[in-house]
């Protein structure tokens, strides 16, 4: 992505607990939003499926049982890209190091893990990991498809 | 999220689910997904009431697959919207649990 950047058009935070409920929450923020910031439609599916993933993961792996644990979301959009910042004070964990997940040949070898990080990284058209201030922090960006539908 | 089910003829129990396959979707479900699987061989999964499907809600359906697969009997889903049809193609998921379009195909498949 490029580094040199005009400010966002605009930007949208939310802030959730690690619990059961805040997926939900997180969902009903984003849905309103991409509704309001008129988001493509296949851009709006691709965001919230990594917003999930990566959420998800923050709160059942980082974040298990950890009293005061709190997972942020940032959004900021251009005119044809977006862009999400999801911050969790968990356990440090760079999902972009995770081994890369082989589909299985069938059923009975199938193993279930990783498929989240496969899907935020064959999603999203970049991704960076960083750990700061006691927080894992993805940001993950989603240029905006050119010609029609991917 | 809301599950339906009922036995068709034939023995071939059908669940159909309405709603996001997200984490709270899929803790709504997997109880039951657990308990089927213990119990049924037979089994075809509605998803055209599924507008959402995040990798957690892809984790029941294989597991479940995988639990009625190892008990010798067959699990198809059908009905994808698009949005999850292209997840579970894009992740190869379709590969290790059956993808049809619709329920006759679901049900020709199951029973076998």
């Amino acid at each position: 992505m490029p580094t040199d950047e005009r400010p966002p058009d605009a930007t949208a935070g939310i802030a959730l607990p690690p619990d059961l409920a805040s997926v939900t929450a997180l969902n009903a923020w984003f849905d309103r939003l991409a509704d309001d910031l008129g988001l493509p439609k296949d851009t709006a599916h691709d965001v919230k499926l990594c917003l999930n993933e990566a959420v998800t993961n923050a709160i059942v792996h980082g974040l298990g049982g950890v009293p005061g644990g709190r997972v942020s979301v940032e959004l900021e959009r251009w005119p044809d890209r977006t862009r999400v910042r999801i911050r969790d004070t968990g356990v440090p964990f760079n999902p972009l190091d995770a081994p890369r997940h082989v589909p299985a040949e069938d059923i009975l070898s199938a193993k279930i893990g990783g498929l989240g990080i496969a899907i935020m990284r064959e999603t999203s058209s970049s991704a960076e990991y960083r750990h700061a201030e006691g927080e894992n922090i993805l940001t993950l960006s989603f240029l905006d498809a050119q010609d029609g539908p991917r | 999220m809301k599950l339906n089910h009922e036995t068709l003829d034939g023995g071939i129990y059908r669940i159909a689910l309405e709603g996001p396959l997200d984490m709270a979707g899929s803790a709504m479900i997997d109880p039951h997904f657990a308990m089927i699987t213990e119990k049924e061989k037979r089994l075809i999964v509605d998803l055209s009431g599924v507008d959402f499907l995040a990798s957690i809600g892809i984790r029941v359906l294989v597991m479940a697959a995988r639990g009625i697969a190892e008990r010798g009997g067959r699990m198809a889903v059908y009905g994808a919207q698009e949005a999850p049809a292209k997840v579970l193609k894009s992740t190869g998921v379709d590969q290790i649990v059956k993808l049809v379009d619709d329920e006759a195909a679901a049900i020709a498949w199951v029973g076998k």
